[in-house]
């Protein structure tokens, strides 16, 4: 079962925030195939995915900073693991993808995945101090 | 480390959410320092020990093998 204090730290303002930001990348990326490949609309939008992201990755590290040291720190070792095994994953696969398997697009899946770890990786960490 | 965070609090009939309220930190950190699963920041010891009344050489102690090892350092210069 997922423990619910996972998200304690982070307020629902900023959570709400998150939510607005993937769905505003998400309707973009659901537009972006109407326009013209090139075209200085079709870069706009681009950019303006990119800026969402940003504002996200500056939250994320405004809301980090606001919590104490201990919490820092279990973000900061869950973030560890999370790059690692991103890295990992990714490079695993581009291996493997020479062996035969099917291409994935990283560029799209590699923030879920590193999102997905990063929680995963709050649970283990957490349970080392408590 | 070893620390007596645990003692005092509960001579002052202190919870740990209480404590963490003090010292604006998180119950779980302060539950951490208690079991010893985490050594707070300089910053962190010395609010203890101000809160405390305590210099915080009395709050904290190192554990009899860092004690050793420093030692051992020490001798090695």
């Amino acid at each position: 079962m997922l423990d619910s204090r996972l998200f304690r730290c982070y307020s629902p303002r900023f959570l709400l925030g998150v939510l607005l930001a993937a769905a505003g990348t998400a309707a973009l990326a659901f537009v972006a195939p109407g326009l013209e490949k090139g075209s200085a609309p079709r870069f706009a939008l681009a950019a303006a995915q990119a800026v969402l992201m940003a504002a996200v990755i500056g939250g994320s590290v405004l809301v980090i900073r606001g919590l104490d040291e201990l919490q820092q720190r279990i973000h900061y070792e869950a973030l560890a693991l999370s790059f690692a095994a991103t890295g990992a994953l990714v490079t695993g696969h581009a291996f493997l993808e020479k062996a035969g398997l099917p291409p994935v697009s990283w560029g799209l899946w590699a923030w879920p995945l590193m999102v997905a770890l990063w929680m995963a990786g709050l649970l283990i960490v957490r349970r080392r101090y408590q | 480390m070893k620390n007596h965070l645990r003692d005092l609090r509960a001579a002052r009939d202190w919870s740990q959410g209480e404590l963490a309220g003090r010292l604006g930190v998180s119950r779980q950190t302060v539950n951490a320092i208690e079991t010893g699963k985490y050594d707070p920041s300089l910053p962190l010891a010395f609010r203890i020990a101000r809160l405390f009344g305590r210099k915080i050489e009395e709050m904290f102690e190192p554990e009899r093998d860092e004690r050793v090892a420093k030692s051992g350092t020490r001798g090695a210069r």
